[in-house]
């Protein structure tokens, strides 16, 4: 599904991501670890063409994903550190933006179920300046629910949430393991990287330095 | 795609109403520094009054393309825009529109305080005065649209954008004080028509050039 080959990137001649090699199969959960600025959320990123690398070589679905035109990543979905929406729109209207900027036509109605099923419901209409950490996590987390993917970029998805936010972030998880999607998540904790990861690959000084499989 | 991410945009604005009336008080702010500061003849006025607009205009600009891409930043939305299977140029597009749409507005709404403060007479021909802005204003915010996408990424962006945007745009604000004194002096169109196609030029060529570059601009 995601072939990644000798990916380079620095950042002012420091490399962060030095000849970078891995691939991801359909259906299968890939956890990068590793300790801060080792470079694991700027891959993510470079995977979703929001950043540049330096060199190097990305295919998803056959497709150069670097190279290649818009469409070519209409099954990747990046859900980054940020909630990556607008402060001033309300949590109905950023999905609803979402989603036809990735070419579907969602009804209001099923934006406002999945809405209550993720807690937000009550907030629904107030603009997300006004969330808390763990309500703009649980607004990605509809928005993964939502949006029509077969890979899923996360960076740190239990970042900010409360008991019962982590307990509908790790039910998301395993419903989409076991719907055979294929995920790429970035987590600090190894416990859970291995409950999720069908392999752990660590980034350390700018190599994948160790790949587990379990 | 276009329509969707105009209307963006323009619902983005609706809802924070910050670009706008901060466009809108700073640019009244300069009118009554103006009008409280030239203490000469009103024919004297009349002359520098063009240039005075559009140098308005241009600081104003700076204000409002600056909130119009600060607020992507916010919560990385602008991730979310680029990552989105879309043709990156129309965010450019969309960008170039929306803000000739609010540029306009606003200067509509400072064109008669502009006027009446300085205490000088209305263009003989409103309408071709007008139809110039409209056109003027199209070259400003093509110019301003790209900068603007080049600065955003860079560390110091708020730094970047004015060095940047006022060497660029200055070839519009002179071709805009021209039209404008030729229209306020009843001038034939032949006379500043040159100044007319300058601007036309600006409008193709940033036009062209941000819609090709945005997608490479935009990425970090």
């Amino acid at each position: 599904m995601l072939s990644v080959s000798h990916l380079s990137k620095s950042f002012n001649r420091r490399p962060v991501l030095a000849d970078i090699t891995f691939e991801i199969a359909t259906g299968e959960t890939v956890v990068f670890m590793g300790k801060n600025g080792a470079g694991k959320s700027t891959l993510l990123r470079i995977l979703a063409r929001i950043m540049a690398c330096d060199k190097g070589e990305v295919s998803f679905q056959n497709h150069d994903l670097l190279k290649g035109a818009p469409t070519t990543r209409k099954d990747l979905l990046y859900l980054g550190h940020a909630s990556g929406m607008y402060s001033a729109l309300s949590a109905v209207d950023n999905l609803s933006l979402a989603l036809r900027l990735r070419g579907m036509r969602t009804s209001k109605e099923m934006i406002i179920e999945a809405l209550t099923h993720y807690g937000l419901f009550d907030q629904k209409d107030d603009p997300i300046a006004v969330y808390s950490q763990g309500m703009l996590q649980r607004l990605k987390l509809t928005y993964a629910e939502l949006a029509e993917w077969t890979l899923l970029l996360m960076d740190e998805p239990f970042s900010g949430l409360d008991d019962d936010g982590a307990k509908l972030m790790h039910d998301a998880i395993l419903q989409w393991k076991s719907e055979a999607q294929s995920l790429c998540l970035v987590l600090h904790d190894e416990a859970k990287g291995k409950l999720y990861g069908d392999r752990i690959l660590r980034i350390e000084n700018g190599g994948i330095q160790e790949s587990l499989c379990f | 795609m276009f329509l969707v991410l105009l209307k963006k945009e323009l619902y983005n604005e609706f809802r924070s109403r910050e670009l706008i009336l901060s466009m809108l008080v700073f640019g009244l702010s300069i009118i009554l520094a103006y009008a409280f500061t030239s203490d000469v003849s009103r024919v004297i006025v009349a002359n520098y009054a063009p240039g005075m607009f559009w140098a308005m205009i241009l600081f104003v600009t700076v204000l409002g393309i600056h909130r119009s891409f600060s607020y992507e930043k916010e919560m990385d939305a602008f991730s979310m825009l680029i990552a989105a299977p879309i043709d990156r140029g129309l965010i450019y597009l969309s960008k170039w529109i929306s803000g000739f749409i609010f540029l306009t507005v606003m200067e509509l709404i400072v064109t008669i305080p502009f006027f009446k403060f300085l205490l000088i007479d209305f263009p003989p021909n409103p309408l071709m005065a007008l139809g110039t802005a409209l056109f003027i204003n199209l070259a400003i915010m093509a110019v301003a649209s790209l900068v603007s996408g080049v600065a955003m990424r860079a560390r110091l962006s708020e730094v970047l954008l004015p060095v940047l945007m006022f060497p660029l745009v200055s070839p519009v604000i002179i071709a805009a004080t021209k039209i404008s004194g030729g229209i306020m002096a009843g001038d034939h169109y032949q006379l500043w028509q040159i100044w007319l196609l300058i601007i036309g030029s600006i409008i193709v060529i940033f036009g062209l050039v941000g819609y090709t570059l945005f997608d490479f601009i935009t990425e970090e």
